[in-house]
C-alpha cells in the first residue's frame, strides 16, 4: 500500500515534467540548444583555441583549419570570439531576464491581487512607460551614464522590460485571485505577501516561465542592439558587439561573411531556442484552460 | 441577549456597479438582515440562488466588510476593524467550511500543508512535529484513516467528499467556535453529501460548535439546523425554529419554497410555473422584495417595504402579518400559487 502511494506521488511531479518536457518535442529541441550554449559559454577558455583578444594573426584571413571562422580587421581569431561572446551575452541576457522577472512578478501580483487602488496606479505607470519607446529610452540612457559597465547594461536592459510582463502575470493573478482558496487563505489569516507568493505564483509558474523564456531573449537581443549602435561596452566581446565592429570596419565591402554570419546566427539560434521553450510551455498551459491566456 | 454567539445587526452590502459610461449604481446584495445564533446552535440560511446566501457568509468570515450594521461574534462588533491583531484573533474564532471542494483547495500545496498552515498561522509556538501531530489528529477527527495515506498528497487526488473532509479539517485547525458552512454538500453526491453532514452535527456536538449553515436545500436544512432563516432577494424574510417553518410557512415565499421540494407522496399535483429571476436589485427598493411574484401582493406591497413582525418566537416580513397575533397559523398555503404565472 505504502509502496503504491509513493509511486504515485512521485507520478505527480513527474507527469508535469512530462507533459511540459519529455513528451514535449520543441521544448526539448529548445532545451537542447539551450543546453549546447550553455557549455560553450562554460568551457569557452577550453574550446577557444587562440585568446579572443589576441591580434597576433593576418587580418581578413578567410576561413581555413587554423581559423575555422576566419581572422578579422585587426588580426582577430572570430571563432574564440564567437565561442567567448557566449558567455557575455548570455550573462547579460540571464541575469537582465532574472531583474526583469523579478519585477515583473512582483508588480504583476500586486497589481493582480491587491487590485483597486493599488493595482490602478501601478498599472498607470506601466501604462506610461509602455508609451516611451524602450529602446529609445535605453538608448538615452545609455548614452548618459557615464560607464558602460556590463552590470549598467544589464540594470538598464532589466529595469525597462518588465512592463509587458507586468501585465501579463497581473492579468493571469487577476483570474486565479478570484478562485475560492484565496479566499479561504484570506479566512485563515494569511498576509498579503504569503497569498501572493506561496499560494498564487505556484499556480502560475507555466505563465511566469514562458515569461521570463521571453524577457531573457528579449535581453539578448537588446544586448546586441545596444552594442551594435555602439552604446555598449567596447570591451567585453559579446555577439552584438562583435556585429558592431565589423559593421564599422566595412566587413560588408570586405564581403567578410565569415565576421558577420557567425555571431548573426548565433543571436538568432539561442533566441529561437528560448522561444521554442516559452511558446511551447504556453501552448500547453493554455490548452489546459480553453486557450484562454493572454500573454 | 448576552450568549448570542454571532448578531447580525441591520447588515447591509450593496456591490458598486458600473452603469453606462459614468453612471454608477449599486447591487444590493444584503438589504437589512438581522438575526442571532446562540451558541452551539445550527442556525440555516435557505434561499434560491442570488438571494444574498453566500454575501452574508463571507461578511461574517471577513472576507467583505458590510456597507451598513455591524456584526457581533461573543458580543464583540467585528465590522471595520483592521488591526491585524484583532483580525488574528477573530479569524481563530470564526473559520469557513467551502462549498467547493475543487476550488478551495490549492492544487499546488499537498494537503498536510494545507491543513498544517492553518495550524502554524495560529499557534506559531508549536513545533514542527508537534504541529505534523495536530494534523494528523484532525485528519482521524474528520474521518480521513490512516491520516498517514492521506497526508503526502495533492488534492487532485482526493475524491470530493475526501476534499471536503480536508476543507473542514483545515477549518477545525485553528479551533474555531464559530463554523460557517456556505452550501458545503451541494458539489457533493448525495450519498457522500449526508457522510459530511453526519460529520459536521457530531463534531457539534463533540466540540460545542455554532454553525451558520448556508443551503438552498431545505431537506438538510431541517436535517441539520435548530433554527432556520429564509432569504429572498437580499432581506430576511421569515426566521424562526426549523421545525416550526417548514409544517407551518408563514411568508408567501416561504410557501413557494417549500412546495417547490418534491415530495414522492404528495397527492394533488401542484402547477407552479415559478419565475426564474430575481426582482431587479439595483433600484431604491420601496417595495416588498417577492411583491412582483406573490398572488397576494396588494398595492401596498408595492408602495412600502414590510416590517418585520414577531409571532411567538417567529419572525416574517410580509403585511399579512402585520396584526397577527401569538398563535395564529399561517395566512396563506401553497393553493395561492395553483397554476398560477409567477
Amino acid at each position: 500500500m505504502k509502496k503504491e502511494t509513493a509511486a504515485r506521488q512521485k507520478s505527480d511531479g513527474y507527469l508535469m515534467l512530462e507533459k511540459y518536457l519529455l513528451k514535449n518535442t520543441r521544448a526539448k529541441a529548445g532545451l537542447l540548444i539551450l543546453l549546447f550554449f550553455a557549455l560553450v559559454a562554460i568551457f569557452a577558455p577550453l574550446i577557444a583555441p587562440y585568446e579572443p583578444k589576441d591580434i597576433s594573426f593576418m587580418p581578413w584571413e578567410k576561413p581555413s583549419l587554423a581559423h575555422p571562422l576566419g581572422v578579422n580587421s585587426y588580426g582577430q581569431d572570430i571563432f574564440s570570439q564567437v565561442v567567448y561572446g557566449t558567455q557575455v551575452t548570455m550573462a547579460v541576457g540571464v541575469m537582465a531576464g532574472l531583474l526583469t522577472s523579478f519585477i515583473g512578478i512582483f508588480v504583476g501580483l500586486l497589481a493582480g491581487y491587491k487590485g483597486g487602488r493599488t493595482g490602478e496606479v501601478l498599472m498607470r505607470i506601466v501604462d506610461v512607460f509602455l508609451v516611451v519607446p524602450t529602446l529609445a529610452f535605453m538608448i538615452v540612457l545609455a548614452a548618459f551614464l557615464p560607464s558602460m559597465g556590463i552590470w549598467n547594461l544589464i540594470i538598464i536592459i532589466g529595469g525597462l522590460n518588465w512592463l509587458w510582463m507586468a501585465r501579463s502575470i497581473r492579468s493571469q493573478t487577476l483570474s486565479e485571485a478570484r478562485r475560492e482558496y484565496v479566499d479561504a487563505a484570506k479566512v485563515q489569516g494569511m498576509g498579503t505577501l504569503e497569498i501572493m507568493f506561496r499560494e498564487i505564483l505556484p499556480n502560475i509558474i507555466p505563465v511566469v516561465t514562458a515569461n521570463m523564456v521571453m524577457v531573457i531573449t528579449s535581453a539578448m537581443l537588446t544586448e546586441a542592439t545596444l552594442s551594435f549602435l555602439g552604446l555598449g561596452d567596447p570591451s567585453l566581446i559579446s555577439w552584438g558587439q562583435m556585429l558592431s565592429v565589423s559593421f564599422d570596419n566595412n566587413a560588408i565591402l570586405y564581403n567578410a561573411w565569415w565576421w558577420m554570419l557567425p555571431p548573426g546566427l548565433c543571436i538568432a539560434t539561442l533566441g529561437f531556442s528560448f522561444m521554442l521553450i516559452g511558446n511551447s510551455f504556453l501552448d500547453i498551459y493554455a490548452n489546459d484552460r480553453g486557450g484562454a491566456v493572454k500573454l | 441577549m448576552e450568549n448570542a454567539a454571532v448578531k447580525f445587526d441591520h447588515v447591509k452590502k450593496y456591490f458598486g456597479k458600473r452603469q453606462g459610461l459614468f453612471g454608477k449604481t449599486s447591487l444590493k446584495a444584503v438589504d437589512d438582515v438581522s438575526f442571532e445564533i446562540q451558541k452551539g446552535e445550527i442556525l440555516a440560511v435557505v434561499g434560491e440562488s442570488g438571494c444574498g446566501k453566500s454575501t452574508m457568509a463571507k461578511m461574517l468570515c471577513k472576507v467583505y466588510e458590510p456597507t451598513e450594521g455591524s456584526i457581533y461574534v461573543n458580543g464583540m462588533d467585528v465590522t471595520g476593524h483592521t488591526k491585524k491583531k484583532e483580525v488574528k484573533r477573530f479569524r481563530k474564532e470564526v473559520q469557513m467550511i467551502f462549498q467547493d471542494p475543487f476550488g478551495s483547495l490549492n492544487p499546488a500545496h499537498k494537503v498536510s500543508h494545507i491543513v498544517g498552515r492553518a495550524v502554524e498561522l495560529h499557534y506559531p509556538e508549536l513545533t514542527r512535529a508537534q504541529v505534523r501531530e495536530r494534523v494528523v489528529e484532525l485528519f482521524e477527527t474528520v474521518g480521513l484513516t490512516p491520516a498517514a495515506d492521506f497526508m503526502e498528497k495533492h488534492p487532485n487526488q482526493l475524491s470530493g467528499g475526501q476534499r471536503q473532509r480536508i476543507v473542514i479539517a483545515r477549518a477545525l485547525a485553528v479551533k474555531p467556535s464559530i463554523l460557517v458552512a456556505d452550501e458545503p454538500t451541494s458539489m457533493l453526491d448525495v450519498s457522500i453529501g449526508i457522510d459530511i453532514m453526519n460529520l459536521m452535527i457530531d463534531l457539534q456536538k463533540k466540540e460545542g460548535l455554532t454553525y451558520l449553515y448556508i443551503t438552498h436545500n431545505l431537506a438538510s436544512a431541517r436535517y441539520m439546523a435548530d433554527r432556520m432563516v429564509v432569504m429572498y432577494a437580499g432581506s430576511c424574510v421569515e426566521q424562526g425554529s426549523t421545525d416550526g417553518i417548514i409544517e407551518s410557512p408563514l411568508h408567501p415565499y416561504t410557501v413557494l419554497l417549500l412546495s417547490s421540494t418534491p415530495e414522492p407522496f404528495r397527492e394533488e399535483k401542484l402547477e407552479i410555473h415559478a419565475a426564474e429571476d430575481l426582482p431587479d436589485l439595483t433600484g431604491d427598493m420601496n417595495q416588498c422584495p417577492f411583491s412582483g411574484r406573490c398572488p397576494r401582493a396588494s398595492d401596498r406591497c408595492r408602495r412600502e417595504k414590510p416590517g418585520t413582525y414577531i409571532i411567538g418566537d417567529r419572525q416574517v416580513k410580509c403585511f399579512l402579518y402585520e396584526h397577527a397575533k401569538e398563535g395564529d397559523g399561517p395566512l396563506v398555503d401553497v393553493s395561492i400559487y395553483q397554476g398560477k404565472e409567477l
